[in-house]
């Protein structure tokens, strides 16, 4: 929330759920890319600078990218997000069971399993955490997350003092049920880091405690310092469970450095180690000597979206139209500097789900003016499609300040023009530009969206979520795409190649319903101090998923 | 004195009472609210709505403006919407960051601002008058985020010859600690200071220009003082008082310029706080830094009318 710039936030859509709630990449028994590469050498301090600080290091409270950086590396969930498949793995669960039924997952937790201040971690931490998620006093937005579990609404509700569906068996295993199957469970519910029950329990408003500044985990690093505005400082945990003595490196940093041009600046002079590249600095970067480019494909995407609410754009000849006039791959190719790829639809080339059998509007200006005139637009006398005494006129919302989106904005006004509509292009602040898309008042928006690591897509798309409550701002409604949202996270088994298909149909009908132009997904590109061995960044871990594992050569 | 002082207090009560109602008004009618950005494909739109009413921003917003006023008499500015902690503790940790930055960029504005003014003054018409002239408009029409950006790629990027941002060194500090965060503070300082460089030379020089003609002046000449006892020690005196009244309404010029300084030289200080809480319509935050400044303007006023009266024996309080 506050703290997050735009721009940590846009980066936050990309990888949010991936980069934010994960940790690990390999498990700690296999063999890690840094220590493929050479003996590793314990010391030093690794600087990430970043525009944003943390809010709150608490896993079940924050909702910025900025603090679960900090607190993927502090806290250790029940189970990991695998870094390279995207699917749940082990991690402080050594093994889970799941009834045939699909409701019943049965937790079996590491032992000899630390907190930071030396307690034994055990199963009731765990349910400690959804418990004091569900709690109706806690201010969070997780809850949900976790409402299909048997007796969580009435916990939500605060009509019962705990969760009938998360149940301790013995200090090492735990189990939870669930009303009705789920599929995105694990990914959605069990990979948030787990809070330390002995130090939180008599706590008087969890909202308020000192633990949210100062946090004790299970995890590679323990917190040190945090200097407000300026620098969160981590140190290994040489107790770590994951390997004896733990991480290679002595210190983590973030540095809130502001403005982009400066962190392009400190990772020149060496302050930061590790900072993310605009695209637009890219090619200055790439000629410094002590640093390597690392590009990964991201889960978010830009679209221009389009009120399907608002005649004529409730017209799909008229959204297509407005679709095939702009020639995304010149932007992608020029604005982009060719570092993101096509996309299609919601579920971008990252996903498991990825449709690739979509093809996406291809750059058509004929075919856009077809379309209009099959629509009933003819062109008025000043060159601008009409129908009857309507001009094609809209008014595009861009959010301030976000450089490539108004670039985009523009190129899109200029080829708009040459079909015969007229767009009139308006820029505005992030936080209001949000409240707009709230209340749908617009017609066209750049704006961008993210999938999660399961692919679920709804909050964006199902009619249940539709704007001001929920996500699905453009206001779109089709009950087939309801019922394959429904359906999908409750396949029999949780089949992922049964999933995959629902949502390649899903896929199919947004293609071709066209409420967005779908654009591009950016690629992430960070650069690291070439001295650092290790790093390994990828769609479903972000960069710091291996943290443990990097070391600084001699 | 102490009378005159009470009395202009007394007087601020109201003002910012005033104030109060206004940056409720203004920051609470602007579009948008906290809970817009959260963002995340696994939330629904109950746990926003959920999040709303635990913010209370269900209420009407005359009973949340009350509440706050209410407690705020009782010293109590409310939690971070955000980090959920105490609002003035979180303004107390950055504002000495932001005192310690303006308060440098006072000094050497008041330092090297009047020094130019009376050397334009002195040489008028001169190559120092026209340099001067060139460089106050030069660096009051460059905006600040620029010219730090450019004193950043040229002097710290360039020539290494300063940090590139931050208040001290995170790793591999090569000086004494307060050496390094003097060293951290020079280039933001001088951003910073450059706007009133520019309006205190030109004001000096005026003011200088305007008291050097008077017939006190001519008459000390003619006594035969030493040419820097006459400016330094008649002159500067009276051309000073212009200076005196402008610091007072430079205190919140500094504070705004801040905003720009801190973000661009990563400085943890008040200005990125506010500009941070306002895009996450943190308005308890919001609402705490607009008070806190604006009683750091009334009291900069009067600071600025206290010393008028010392540095011009003929104003009197009464």
């Amino acid at each position: 929330m506050a703290g997050v710039s735009r721009r940590e936030f846009l980066s936050g859509l990309a990888g949010f759920t991936a980069a934010g709630i994960l940790l690990g990449c390999s498990g700690p028994s296999a063999p890690s890319p840094a220590e493929q590469a050479g003996r590793p050498v314990y010391g030093g301090t690794v600087i990430f600078g970043s525009p944003a600080d943390a809010e709150i290091l608490n896993p079940i409270l924050h909702n910025d990218t900025a603090s679960s950086n900090i607190t993927d590396r502090i806290f250790d969930p029940v189970l990991r997000v695998d870094p390279l498949t995207g699917q749940p793995a082990p991690w402080l669960a050594e093994r889970w069971t799941v009834s045939d039924d699909g409701l019943t997952y049965t937790f079996y937790l590491r032992r000899g399993v630390r907190w930071h201040d030396g307690e034994a971690f055990t199963a009731h931490d765990v349910k400690f955490t959804f418990e004091a998620i569900l709690d109706p006093r806690t201010r969070t937005v997780r809850k949900s997350n976790y409402d299909m579990i048997v007796g969580a609404r009435a916990r939500i509700e605060g009509k019962a003092p705990e969760t009938e569906g998360i149940r301790v068996l013995d200090d090492y295993t735990l189990e939870i049920t669930l009303e009705e199957p789920f599929c995105p469970f694990l990914i959605q519910g069990m990979v948030r880091g787990i809070i330390p029950k002995h130090l939180l329990e008599k706590s008087e408003d969890i909202n308020r405690d000192e633990f949210n500044r100062r946090p004790v985990g299970t995890g590679p690093f323990k917190f040190k310092e945090w200097v407000k505005g300026d620098h969160i400082t981590l140190v290994r945990n040489e107790d770590w469970w994951g390997r004896p003595g733990g991480p290679y490196i002595d210190q983590y940093i973030r540095k809130v450095v502001p403005d982009s041009t400066v962190v392009t600046a400190q990772l020149k002079t060496g302050d930061i180690d590790v900072g993310s590249v605009e695209p637009s600095d890219l090619d200055e970067l790439e000629r410094e000597e002590g640093l390597t480019i690392y590009r990964y494909d991201d889960l978010g995407y830009t679209y221009i979206g389009y009120n399907v609410s608002r005649p004529p754009l409730d017209d799909k000849r008229v959204r297509w139209a407005l679709s095939l006039a702009v020639d995304v791959d010149t932007i992608i190719r020029t604005v982009l500097r060719g570092e993101a790829v096509r996309i299609t639809d919601h579920i971008p080339p990252a996903s498991w789900a990825y449709n690739p059998n979509i093809k996406p509007p291809e750059y058509n200006p004929q075919r856009a003016r077809q379309l209009l005139e099959q629509a009933g637009f003819r062109p008025g006398p000043d060159g601008i499609m009409r129908r009857g005494d309507r001009a094609l006129r809209f008014t595009l919302w861009v959010p301030a300040g976000q450089k490539v989106r108004e670039q985009v904005a523009i190129i899109a006004k200029d080829q708009w023009k040459q079909i015969g509509v007229d767009v009139d292009i308006q820029f505005q602040e992030w936080n209001a530009f949000l409240e707009r898309l709230r209340q749908g008042d617009f017609d066209l928006v750049v704006s961008g969206y993210s999938l999660g690591v399961d692919p679920n897509p709804r909050a964006f798309w199902h009619s249940a979520e539709l704007a001001p409550r929920g996500f699905n701002r453009i206001r779109y409604r089709n009950p087939e795409v309801d019922r394959i949202i429904e359906e999908a996270v409750k396949v029999p088994g949780c089949d992922p190649e049964k999933r995959k298909r629902l949502y390649w149909r899903f896929q199919e009908i947004l293609a071709d319903d066209q409420p967005f132009n779908f654009l591009y997904s950016l690629k992430a590109l960070v650069a690291i101090k070439r001295s650092i061995v290790g790093p390994n960044p990828t769609t479903f871990g972000g960069v710091f998923h291996n943290l443990h594992d990097w070391y600084i050569a001699k | 004195m102490t009378k005159f002082v009470l009395r202009r207090l007394l007087q601020a009560i109201p003002t910012l009472l005033g104030i109060s109602i206004l940056i409720f008004a203004v920051i609470r009618l602007a579009p948008g609210d906290p809970v817009n950005l959260f963002f995340d494909p696994t939330i629904k739109g109950e746990d926003l709505e959920r999040m709303r009413r635990q913010l209370g921003l269900d209420r009407p917003l005359y009973i949340q403006y009350i509440d706050w006023v209410t407690n705020l008499a009782r010293g109590d500015f409310g939690r971070s919407f955000v980090t959920r902690e105490p609002v003035l503790s979180r303004i107390l940790e950055r504002l000495p960051n932001t005192i310690q930055l303006s308060l440098a960029a006072v000094v050497i504005a008041l330092l090297v601002g009047p020094t130019l003014g009376i050397l334009a003054a002195t040489h008028r018409g001169g190559l120092i008058d026209q340099l001067v002239r060139v460089l106050a408009v030069v660096v009051d029409a460059v905006p600040n985020f620029w010219l730090g950006l450019m004193l950043i790629l040229v002097l710290a990027v360039q020539f290494r010859l300063f940090p590139s941002g931050g208040m001290y060194t995170l790793r591999g500090a090569f000086m004494p600690p307060l050496l390094d965060r003097l060293w951290h503070l020079v280039l933001p300082a001088l951003v910073l200071a450059a706007g009133p460089i520019a309006l205190y030379s030109r004001l000096m020089r005026t003011e200088m220009l305007e008291v050097l003609s008077q017939d006190y002046i001519r008459t000390a000449r003619a006594k035969g003082l030493a040419e820097g006892v006459v400016l330094y020690g008649h002159a500067l005196r009276n051309a000073l008082l212009p200076i005196v009244t402008v610091l007072g309404g430079t205190l919140p010029f500094l504070f705004g310029g801040a905003v720009v300084t801190e973000s661009v030289f990563s400085w943890p200080g008040m200005g990125r706080l506010f500009v941070d809480a306002a895009y996450s319509r943190d308005y308890p935050m919001v609402l705490g830094i607009s008070l806190i400044a604006s009683v750091l303007v009334v009291l900069g006023q009067l600071l600025s009318d206290i010393l008028y009266g010392i540095v011009d024996p003929r104003i009197r309080y009464s």
